[in-house]
């Protein structure tokens, strides 16, 4: 606590802190107005989706005023490819390991702080550079980048292949590399703090399942992520020297063969590079998320985490077989026969021990003395859109039924379900639980519910059609499906998932609601609102400089719940306060 | 069914005055900063692992792979690096032993034949582009120049961090560790470049 210390002004406090929880609520603030942005981004997609070339109302004045007000192709391309990075790179990956990252983790271990509190600091300023760096796409010559979160090259690499592959592109990879950077030095805090800077008594089994997700998810970001970095480096040196690591021989782009010497390298390099890396980072934008959910499951069921242990194995496995399957992204890429079934088999595998999280989760709540908050809403909303979004990975998995489903609407609905009904849904949840401890406020619990059943209602309208809009066979990335005869019949569908999408978004708005709320006028909670047992909770809400009050020694394990003696229906971590 | 969080209560919920939590020493019994350090070099050993990968695919792939490297060259380079990095040893043991001046000298010593290291290298590039060796003309002279370029600025940030130690010691301000992960951090340049002199120049 910070009684002794001297008050520091506002900068000093809030914007140039070395504090792991400023730097946290950092992080989540940048990285929500980036969920934010992307958001709007989809409901433009969806705009044209549903109503292709169709003057947009208000917003197309403003944005596409100087194009008749609809939606050009080259400015469709650039909004999906901005899109998906948003969400991907500075939206849901932050939001993670930034925000919760370094929050929770020094919390959760008893520790004061980060291991390297000023590099966690020059983390999120490289973060904020790195975001700079890609919203600056938007103003240049050409327009943001157009070649999908994934920048396969030749498009990605030949600036004369599309409007946005000039400076637009070049800024993309720059804020790729630069975030990189920015990852790299998190995960390497957030490691270091887990294996040094745990406090007396908190062995490894002894740590809460949300510090396994955080520091198995910064784990494959160390090992992964420079892989990706060093095949940016490539692709920048494709775009900036001329050099041709990416450009085949005898291609020819708008028929004209681009001004590259020695090509003859080789496109499909890169996304041996580029998924080597991102399919670790869709663990990493899962992982964690489980590890909240464990413990909202188990505080909000007043029940111990069903198999602590076989879930620390599932998420190490879950990591370790998710370096060994990236090629599931290129079954139609040309892999080959061998490799395909290799890399089919190695991905089937994941589901087993992902199955294993999901019947520990079940069977965390069952029997439970469940407290149906917001947070365990959204935990429980979590648990049924995974296992929606991890069955259709497995069809996905399987080689021919792949070949007919890649690049349709179908992977669409995969990664949403897992990705927003999973991993969003599970923010939310994580929000209404550890909020009050950040803030020292509740939430408005009826507001929270309800903001959670039209989110999950939401959600469904609009991905649960995708899959459907997938295996009638439309494409993704088309800006206009009514040019295709055989999607005509689709249109409805489509018109129906826009409109649920404009719901769903405007729905959100119960969240910010809330939020503003409850920071003016929310509750007053104590140390301890929801009567856990890890150690944030022995800190007051919100903690002070150096988080505790007291020396910590740890006696037990995260989940000691439900033994009803006495008054209390559970036992802190750290021996009990005298 | 208790559904809302509780609420504050004075008796139990407000801080408690004068204490500060201390930073805990769990795990392996190293300083915090040098644990670091290994897992920061790990990760950058996975950045060069996923360039030498792209090395592998296109030369493996690739039908006319021309490296016109002079050997005497690289020997230097090789003999220039390793030697730097002998003399951070040399420094770290000096320092162990109590002789901090000397350990300084042996420090800058380090830094300036990492830093004699980017001149040749820089002379080497010169005349390979003059010959004809250049990024843009084949895929080799990519990969030449995208390795050797890579590990060069590691070499540069080794230069400075050597120095920097070096400096700092005469001043009497750092602790040894300092001085002992700057010579952690020149073995590990030092290991990279055997791997790229080994795969470019003699392989
Ligand atoms: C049970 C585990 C999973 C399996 C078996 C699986 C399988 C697959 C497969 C085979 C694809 C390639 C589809 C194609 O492009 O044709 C794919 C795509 C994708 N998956 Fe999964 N997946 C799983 C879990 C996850 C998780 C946990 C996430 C994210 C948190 C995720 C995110 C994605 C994304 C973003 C894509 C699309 C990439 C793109 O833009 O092309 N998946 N998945
Ligand atoms: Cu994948």
């Amino acid at each position: 606590m910070s009684t002794g210390a001297p008050r520091r002004g506002f900068l000093r406090t809030w914007i140039f802190s070395v504090d792991h929880k400023v730097i946290g609520l950092q992080y989540l603030v940048a990285s929500a107005t980036m969920l934010l942005f992307g958001g709007l981004l989809a409901m433009a997609i969806r705009w044209q989706l549903a109503w292709p070339w169709t003057e947009m109302p208000i917003v197309g004045q403003l944005v596409f005023g100087d194009v008749g007000r609809v939606i050009s192709p080259a400015a469709y391309t650039a909004l999906f490819t901005m899109h998906g990075t948003a969400m991907v790179f500075f939206a849901v990956l932050p939001l993670l390991t930034g925000a919760f990252g370094n929050y929770l983790v020094p919390l959760l271990v008893g520790a004061p702080d980060m291991a390297f509190p000023r590099l966690n600091a020059a983390s999120f300023w490289i973060f904020l550079g790195a975001m700079g760096l890609f919203l600056a796409g938007f103003f240049v010559e050409g327009g943001a980048a157009e070649s999908g979160w994934t920048a396969y090259p030749p498009l990605a690499t030949l600036p004369s292949a599309a409007p946005g592959s000039g400076a637009g592109q070049t800024l993309w990879l720059l804020a790729i590399v630069v975030l990189g950077v920015s990852s790299i030095l998190n995960s390497l805090n957030a490691v270091v703090t887990v294996v040094k800077m745990r406090a007396p008594g908190m062995t490894w089994m002894r740590l809460p399942l949300t510090v396994w997700g955080l520091l198995v998810a910064a784990a494959l970001q160390l090992a992964a992520l420079p892989v990706l970095t060093a095949g940016g480096v490539l692709q920048l040196s494709d775009r900036w020297i001329g050099t041709a690591f990416y450009t085949p021989a005898g291609l020819l782009v708008n028929s004209v063969a681009p001004e590259v010497a020695g090509a003859g390298g080789s496109p499909l390099l890169w996304q041996h590079l580029f998924w080597f890396y991102s399919h670790p980072a869709v663990y990493v934008m899962v992982l964690p998320a489980m590890g909240f959910v464990s413990d909202i499951l188990s505080v909000h069921s007043r029940k111990p985490v069903f198999g602590y242990k076989p879930m620390v194995w599932a998420m190490s496995s879950i990591a370790g077989l998710g370096l060994m399957v990236w090629g599931h992204h290129m079954f139609t890429s040309g892999l080959g026969f061998e490799m395909g079934r290799a890399f089919m088999l190695s991905t089937m595998l994941i589901a087993l021990p992902s199955a294993v999280k999901t019947f520990n989760w079940i069977a965390t709540i069952w029997g439970g003395r469940i407290r149906l908050t917001a947070a365990m809403c959204f935990a429980l909303g979590f648990v049924a859109l995974f296992v929606i979004g991890g069955l259709s990975g497995l069809w996905l998995a399987a080689t021919p039924v792949d070949v007919y489903l890649h690049d349709t609407y179908l992977v669409v609905a995969h990664f949403h379900y897992i990705v927003f009904g999973g991993t969003v849904l599970a923010v939310f949840g994580a929000l209404h639980h550890w909020l009050p401890k950040m803030t020292g406020r509740a939430l408005s619990e009826t507001l929270g519910r309800w903001h959670f059943l039209g989110t999950f209602v939401g959600l469904n309208c609009v991905f649960l059609p995708m899959h459907q809009l997938g295996i009638a066979g439309m494409i993704r990335r088309t800006a206009d499906p009514s040019v295709y005869q055989l999607y005509e019949h689709l249109a409805p569908l489509n018109r129906f998932v826009t409109w649920s999408a404009f719901a769903l978004a405007a729905w959100q708005l119960l969240f910010v609601v809330n939020v503003l709320w409850s920071l003016r006028s929310g509750t007053r909670v104590g140390r301890n609102p929801w009567e856990a047992t890890t150690l944030e909770w022995e800190a007051p809400s919100p903690p002070g400089h150096g988080n505790f009050d007291r020396d910590l020694v740890i006696d037990c394990g995260p989940y000691e719940y439900g033994d009803a003696a006495g008054a209390r229906d559970f036992r802190p971590q750290a021996r009990s306060r005298s | 069914m208790a559904t809302v969080p509780l609420p504050y209560d004075a008796a139990i919920d407000a801080p408690l005055d004068g204490h500060v939590a201390t930073a805990w020493d769990s795990g392996p019994p190293v300083e915090t900063g040098r644990f670091g350090t290994w897992v920061f070099l790990a990760s950058e050993a996975f950045f060069f692992g996923g360039l030498l990968a792209a090395y592998f695919v296109l030369r493996g792939s690739s039908k006319a792979w021309v490296e016109p490297l002079s050997f005497g060259l690289g020997f230097t380079l090789t003999g220039l690096l390793v030697a730097s990095s002998v003399c951070a040893s040399i420094s770290v043991r000096r320092l162990r032993a109590g002789a901090r001046r000397s350990g300084s000298n042996w420090m800058l010593c380090a830094s300036f034949l990492a830093l004699a290291f980017l001149g040749v290298q820089a002379f080497e590039w010169r005349e390979l582009a003059q010959e004809g060796f250049t990024p843009r003309g084949s895929l080799a002279g990519a990969c030449f120049y995208i390795l050797t370029g890579a590990h060069g600025l590691h070499v540069l940030a080794g230069v400075v961090w050597l120095a920097g130690s070096g400096v700092v010691l005469r001043s009497g301000a750092a602790r040894t560790l300092h001085a002992e992960l700057a010579a952690l951090y020149q073995h590990f340049v030092d290991g990279i470049w055997l791997v790229l002199f080994t795969l470019l120049y003699l392989l």
